[in-house]
């Protein structure tokens, strides 16, 4: 058998070059689904992280009018204690977009490295994997209520909440793609060389699985979108007056006969936030199919 | 079976044990003194000694936690503080709003799920497929409070043929009840759906494959008489294994659904009870929800086991 040649076509993605790379992306780029999907992620953290700078608007100075229409000066009219509605619209969007991108990227290491630690310790592999189920085993809402009640609620809960629920699938994943690559030859190759164990895991095995943790990495922000949106809209995610999109769609909802855009805007955010992820998911798994 | 069972019967115990610790964990992980926080700002001394004794912070952790497990399966479950009334009838008020909730949800994942699933993979038509797909994804990214805020403002505002919420008891206004479960269990399935159509899509498509379907075609059976008589049977597995899994998540959702849908249940009650800081009352609630969902996890394994020995077998990994 042809063993040589065949270890380095397999270990060539490990060593990638940019060309490989790049066609990647643009292989991600070229399906109208991943298009559209990062169209609206990267639009609505432009917005998010420049709007707040550039309209005159505060989120938090109350004003006269009350629960007024959309107008020149208050561009989605106002909430019920006269603040600018859009104001408070890009700073709860950046709030969410802070919260999701420290919370799903902690996950993501400590989930994707817990995942593999049974190639080191079989001990500990099983029992991370255990710890896994049980943390799968309860509902995301309840378990960001259980670490409300712990700490108090706020940002740093939330945090921890998202990273609860999400370093789960990570650990799952990142467990399945390694069994994966474990028959494969240059994990064998790497073993005769004589690496160590850990050397493989980081140098060789994780390169391989990453671009199945990429898909999973968009998965988990959407999921992240939704646990913070639906903990503060229960009132144990953000605290008022720091606006959140959850907490505004709560609020707006009182007001859905006069002041439609109250909830609406926030829900178009959430919506556009939660299906960009999505799309981008598929269009990356498309794109690893494909390769 | 019997040794299937029990090795699921153990490692669920094994879950909800581990779950309890945690959830009476939270009381001692808090920060400040539960005791002090419950007495208010201006509690005296007294108080807050009196309160830490009723809640039986002045006795070892180990002792407390025991006692505790004790309570919840005599049932006694003492009073809330906040609400001054006994949990249990507290619970027993609240428990019918969040079932029926939860139950409508089931059943309507459960039916458009399939629904969506037996069109995905039997339509020929390439646009009928696409469009279900692109449906598929609009629905996932639609999470509870967000379509149920949609689905208030298009039903109960603008075409006012709905009501926007509330809750009516089953047993006394049976159509105003049902009326009322309408949209916040649209709501609630709608992200789920979509998850058992894809997983039965697949599944049939590989199903579709088989010998046994070639068979039923050359016996000259009809399509529509195979899709449902022979592939969907053998297909349901994957998708009941994961309505278990959903019906937990179903659960969380129905704490959202109250919140938007003005419902008194379960979750607004736990709402609150996060809130005042009501640690006895959110405890047993929380642990309450996390039985339900490994419960409801547990069933529909067995359930699978049951209709079909290969998971009984290989069922270790």
């Amino acid at each position: 058998m042809s063993v040589i040649v065949r270890t380095g076509e397999t270990s060539a993605p490990t060593v990638p070059t940019r060309r490989p790379q790049r066609r990647y992306v643009a292989a991600v780029l070229r399906t109208p689904r991943g298009l559209i999907g990062l169209v609206l992620v990267v639009g609505i953290i432009l917005v998010a992280v420049v709007g707040p700078w550039v309209i005159p608007q505060d989120a938090l100075t109350q004003g006269p009018d009350a629960l007024v229409g959309p107008s020149g000066t208050h561009w989605l009219g106002t909430d019920e204690v006269g603040r600018d509605l859009f104001a408070r619209l890009l700073v709860g969007t950046r709030v969410d977009l802070v919260v999701t991108l420290i919370a799903v990227p902690i996950s993501g290491v400590l989930g994707t490295l817990l995942g593999m630690v049974g190639m080191l310790n079989r001990f500990a592999g099983s029992f991370c994997q255990r710890l896994f189920d049980v943390l799968l085993g309860v509902p995301a809402v309840i378990l960001g209520i259980a670490v409300a009640l712990a700490v108090s609620p706020g940002m740093g809960s939330v945090i921890i909440a998202i990273v609860l629920v999400t370093m789960p699938k990570f650990g799952k994943q990142s467990r399945t793609a390694l069994l994966g690559q474990l028959p494969q030859e240059y994990v064998a190759a790497a073993e005769v060389l004589g690496y160590p164990r850990s050397r493989i895991m980081f140098r060789h095995v994780l390169p391989n699985i990453l671009d199945a943790i990429f898909v999973r990495f968009a998965v988990e922000m959407a999921q992240a979108v939704v646990v913070e949106g639906g903990l503060s809209l229960i009132g144990l995610g953000i605290q008022p007056p720091q606006p959140s999109l959850g907490a505004m769609i709560k609020s707006g909802s009182t007001y859905l006969f006069d002041h439609p855009l109250y909830s609406m805007a926030p829900v178009v955010v959430v919506v556009g936030l939660v299906a960009g992820y999505l799309l981008l998911a598929d269009a990356l798994n498309e794109a690893n199919l494909r390769r | 079976m019997i040794r299937y069972t029990l090795r699921r019967l153990t490692g669920a115990i094994g879950v909800l044990l581990i779950a309890s610790v945690a959830v009476f964990a939270l009381l001692h992980l808090a920060p400040g003194d539960p005791a002090t926080v419950l007495a208010g700002p201006d509690a005296t001394p007294q108080t807050v000694a009196a309160i830490r004794h009723q809640l039986g912070l002045d006795q070892s952790v180990p002792h407390q936690y025991v006692s505790w497990i004790g309570q919840l399966f005599s049932g006694h479950l003492g009073d809330s503080y906040t609400i001054h009334q006994p949990i249990g009838s507290l619970i027993a008020q609240r428990v019918g709003s969040t079932l029926q909730l939860t139950v409508a949800a089931t059943v309507l994942t459960l039916v458009l799920g399939v629904a969506m699933g037996v069109a995905l993979a039997t339509s020929r038509r390439r646009v009928v497929t696409q469009t279900l797909d692109y449906l598929a994804t609009l629905a996932l990214a639609l999470p509870p409070f967000v379509s149920g805020v949609i689905l208030i403002f298009l039903f109960a505002v603008v075409w006012k043929v709905l009501p926007s919420g509330g809750y009516v008891a089953l047993g006394q206004q049976p159509g105003e009840a049902l009326r009322r479960l309408i949209l916040p269990s649209i709501a609630m399935a709608l992200p789920s759906a979509p998850v058992i159509a894809r997983l039965l899509a697949a599944e049939m498509r590989r199903v579709a494959q088989q010998e046994f379907v070639l068979t039923a075609i050359a016996k000259g059976a009809g399509r529509r008489w195979i899709t449902w008589r022979h592939i969907v049977p053998n297909s349901v597995g994957p998708a009941i294994i994961e309505l278990g899994i959903r019906i937990g998540q179903l659960l969380g959702g129905a704490i959202i659904a109250e919140a938007i849908f003005a419902r008194a249940g379960l979750g607004s009650l736990l709402v609150q009870a996060v809130e005042s800081r009501d640690y006895r009352l959110a405890q047993v609630l929380l642990l309450l929800a996390i039985s339900a969902a490994i419960l409801t996890q547990l069933v529909a394994e067995l359930c699978i086991a049951a209709i079909d020995p290969r998971v009984r077998v290989g069922g270790t990994a």
